[in-house]
């Protein structure tokens, strides 16, 4: 039968903290706290874009950059995709056809919110709405797949128990 | 979809919790099969089936 890779259960509770963790710098990062980690990095590409410099263009070369961004993003990305696929305890194909729906549900909201925003969000707000629907998916995602897996569990916990 | 898993678990005697195990599966979804709210896949069904020594159309029967 088809299997689909999913992280050990063991790395649950680590990727939950370095989520919450990541989303609690990120509102502050929103709400104004600067924190700088500048730094010489190697980028594809390199437009001077964000320091206002467009001379500044680089090319497979190496950059000074603040990397706080950059370092939060990866925290945010990697713990979250581990906390929405890793196995159960008891992983069963409940808990796969649960993942799946909150994955579908997860998309369709996604969607409908850019074609909101696309709609009734226009000038410099679009683009902060951009950067919130930046992290939207995976907050979406984990919010469904954990309610949706909290219900069925309280839901069929005691039903019928002889 | 109809399901005789109750019956069949009274037969060999085991709770929700020990067919479970045996399946491999969690409580929750034994309950779940047994309320109707979830149909299994054709391996549990067929792992079912294995266990309780009849045909899956024994334990399984459409409305």
């Amino acid at each position: 039968m088809m299997r689909i890779y999913l992280f050990p259960n063991r790395l649950k509770i680590p990727a939950l903290v370095v989520f919450l963790i990541a989303i609690v710098l990120i509102i502050l990062q929103f709400s104004g706290v600067k924190t700088e980690i500048i730094v010489t990095v190697f980028a594809f590409i390199s437009d001077g874009f964000a320091i206002g410099h467009k001379s500044n263009e680089t090319y497979f070369g190496f950059v000074q950059e603040d990397i706080y961004n950059e370092i939060l993003d990866c925290m945010f990305f990697l713990s979250g995709t581990i906390l929405a696929f890793s196995k159960e305890k008891i992983e069963d194909e409940t808990m796969t056809f649960i993942r799946f729906k909150s994955l579908v549900y997860a998309t369709y909201f996604i969607i409908s919110l850019l074609i909101l925003g696309q709609i009734f969000i226009y000038g410099w707000a679009f683009l902060t709405f951009l950067m919130v629907y930046f992290y939207a998916f995976l907050i979406f995602l984990n919010i469904f797949y954990y309610s949706k897996l909290f219900i069925y569990k309280k839901q069929f916990s005691n039903e019928n128990e002889d | 979809m109809k399901t005789k898993i109750k019956v069949f678990r009274a037969i060999h005697n085991y709770t929700q919790a020990e067919l479970a195990e045996k399946l491999g599966v969690t409580r929750q979804t034994i309950n779940a099969i047994e309320a109707g709210k979830y149909a299994p896949s054709v391996e549990l069904a067929l792992k079912m089936s294995k266990l309780f020594g009849v045909t899956v159309n024994e334990i399984f029967q459409l409305d």
